[in-house]
């Protein structure tokens, strides 16, 4: 049911939903989700690299988001409010299969395909399959970089990572993909 | 920014979304049954406050029952000494006055202890 009294889902701002599911609208908070849904799973497929996984951890993030709800202080701040919950929701389920995730050293070596220097301005690369091919810890600083584009300082902040490690990952994480789209 | 990472950021913003195909229902599902079960377990949880009130004020009842005369008799017999010690001279007020105020200390304990008990239920 589209119109409820005071608010008509389908034609309400994402603020007035939000505002409506801090007051435990559950109809509102479930068009913000239908609304949210295709950003908050691209991006956990992006640091999952394992598309069904990825959407049980974007359900898990708006369960915790639905929860929580009403410490978002003003609506204008969901994104990156959500953004922070799918982090969380995600490094925590690495953590739980044990994932190994700081360590510099044993991240995947950079690919050694012999490079054929092109990278033309126009060009696309298949992202999901390249970055499929990162570490765990490169794809999640390099998504969070380039896609979601926080700087490494919030990166940090957000995953708890060293700077320098968060750097490394950046760089390296980046010269792979470089490397896969020259090879390409 | 290099070419390579204005391509890298356009990639990302022109990537592939996944359509909704379900997926909203499902969390808007859970959501849903989240919330039934938090009802369930909020009521659940008053009852068990509700017995335990009234575990404690049957406690207190029938602790009061055993000492009420008790209690009375020596407030009764406390209040008819400290008379006299008003209205008689050379005795000593307070130690009179105390006679009675055991049974009463008694009284106010098992009631602060009535309380801690529900206190901790709530926990």
């Amino acid at each position: 049911m589209a119109n409820r009294g005071l608010i008509n889902l389908a034609q309400a701002g994402e603020a007035a939903l939000i505002v409506a599911a801090q007051a435990r609208d559950q109809a509102a908070f479930g068009e913000l989700v239908k609304r949210r849904q295709g950003w908050a799973r691209a991006l956990l497929r992006r640091m999952c690299s394992n598309a069904a996984e990825a959407d049980d951890l974007a359900q898990e993030a708006f369960i915790k988001a639905w929860d929580r709800l009403r410490d978002l202080e003003t609506p204008a701040a969901f994104p990156g409010w959500f953004r922070r919950i799918a982090v969380t929701t995600f490094l925590m389920a690495k953590r739980r299969q044990k994932g190994v995730f700081d360590e510099i050293d044993e991240a995947s070596p950079i690919a050694s395909e012999e490079s054929t220097p092109e990278a033309a301005a126009g060009a696309k690369i298949d992202l999901e399959r390249a970055l499929a091919r990162l570490s765990d810890a490169e794809r999640l600083c390099v998504t969070l970089n380039h896609g979601e584009g926080l700087s490494h300082a919030e990166i940090v902040e957000m995953t708890g990572l060293p700077l320098g490690t968060v750097k490394s990952h950046v760089l390296r994480g980046t010269e792979k993909l470089r490397r896969m789209l020259e090879a390409a | 920014m290099s070419d390579f990472d204005a391509l890298l950021k356009r990639s990302f913003a022109e990537a592939h979304e996944p359509a909704d195909d379900g997926f909203s229902i499902q969390v808007s599902h859970a959501v849903a049954r989240n919330e039934r079960v938090a009802r369930i377990r909020n009521a659940a949880q008053s009852g068990a406050w509700a017995v335990a009130a009234a575990a404690i004020l049957f406690g207190l009842y029938g602790l009061a029952m055993n000492i009420a005369p008790d209690v009375l008799t020596s407030l009764g017999f406390g209040i008819s000494r400290a008379h006299d010690v008003i209205s008689g001279p050379g005795a000593n007020a307070m130690q009179t006055l105390s006679a009675g105020m055991t049974q009463i200390l008694l009284v106010v304990g098992a009631i602060a202890g009535g309380l801690v008990a529900y206190r901790a239920t709530q926990e």
